[in-house]
């Protein structure tokens, strides 16, 4: 149970930095939709088209963390197999 | 004295002619705009959270003539429920009636009062415009600086040549202060931001008649 607990705590680390960078490493807050700029060829005018796409924020991040730090603690409460 | 009379007429009539032509030359620019470009991007930028967004459901009339450009005048109206964040959560909270109340309060007007510091430039010209600001029922007097371009001709290249006439660009940046609005005064100040920065870049079209 104790390498059990250490194995899901390190795959909960990696998966979710993984996904995080795979998204686009973002610092913010998660985001539903993206922003692409654009510019109107006839007037200059700037402007955001949005996509739909789920970008992993932080806040995620540091839950993911907060599980994989817990998952860790917990199995020092379990003895070495032999 | 018969010769004096129709020089007089022809004069008179003359003058009565070219004011009427600077009087006609006025045209209403319409900024409702099928092509989704014209936005309005706000930003609030708090110590713990930069919440950014934009609303594209303008629309508003805008008279302007050319030939005197310091008589413009028009209201720009901007759907509340437009307004777009990044996150979907964020995006029903900012609606919501906690803050905006978009339910109640659909629209967000400004309407023009008069204009001041008008400088031409190349395109067109820059000027200070005052306007009654209208946000979640509260009206302000504002004075915003506001960059009109005005494009003769190119609303044909707009439209793909369906529609001939002229464009107007209207730009401009400014600040707001959410309390002011009734937006939640004093609460969430590190993660909402007092100051609302706004940034407008729309163009109306005035076809042909």
């Amino acid at each position: 149970m104790r390498l059990i607990l250490r194995i899901f705590a390190l795959l909960i680390i990696v998966g979710s930095t993984a996904f995080w960078i795979a998204t686009g490493s973002h610092t913010g807050f998660s985001k539903n939709r993206v922003e692409i700029p654009q510019t109107d060829p006839i007037t200059q005018i700037e402007y955001i088209d949005y996509e739909d796409r789920f970008v992993m924020g932080v806040e995620y991040l540091a839950l993911a963390y907060g599980v994989a730090i817990v998952s860790f603690s917990i199995s020092f409460a379990f003895g070495r197999g032999r | 004295m018969m010769q004096t009379s129709k020089v007089l007429f022809f004069a008179s009539a003359a003058l009565l002619t070219s004011a009427f032509s600077v009087h006609a030359a006025a045209k209403d620019f319409d900024f409702k705009d099928p092509k989704g470009v014209n936005n309005v991007s706000f930003l609030l930028d708090a110590p713990l959270e930069s919440i950014s967004g934009n609303a594209k459901g303008v629309s508003g009339v805008v008279s302007f003539d050319p030939e005197a450009p310091s008589t413009v005048s028009g209201t720009i109206v901007i759907e509340t429920g437009s307004l777009t964040a990044t996150n979907n959560m964020l995006q029903e909270h900012m609606l919501g009636d906690g803050w905006l109340d978009a339910a109640n309060h659909p629209k967000i007007t400004f309407a023009t009062k008069s204009l001041t510091k008008v400088e031409t430039s190349k395109d067109g010209f820059t000027a200070h415009v005052t306007g009654d600001f209208s946000l979640k029922g509260v009206t302000k007097e504002l004075t915003v600086p506001v960059t009109f371009t005005y494009l003769p001709d190119m609303l044909g290249q707009r439209s793909g040549g369906s529609t001939e006439g002229d464009l107007l660009v209207m730009r401009s940046s400014f600040t707001i202060n959410r309390s002011e609005f009734g937006i939640k005064p004093g609460q969430s100040m590190d993660k909402v931001a007092e100051v609302i920065e706004l940034r407008l870049a729309i163009a109306g079209a005035a076809p042909d008649a």
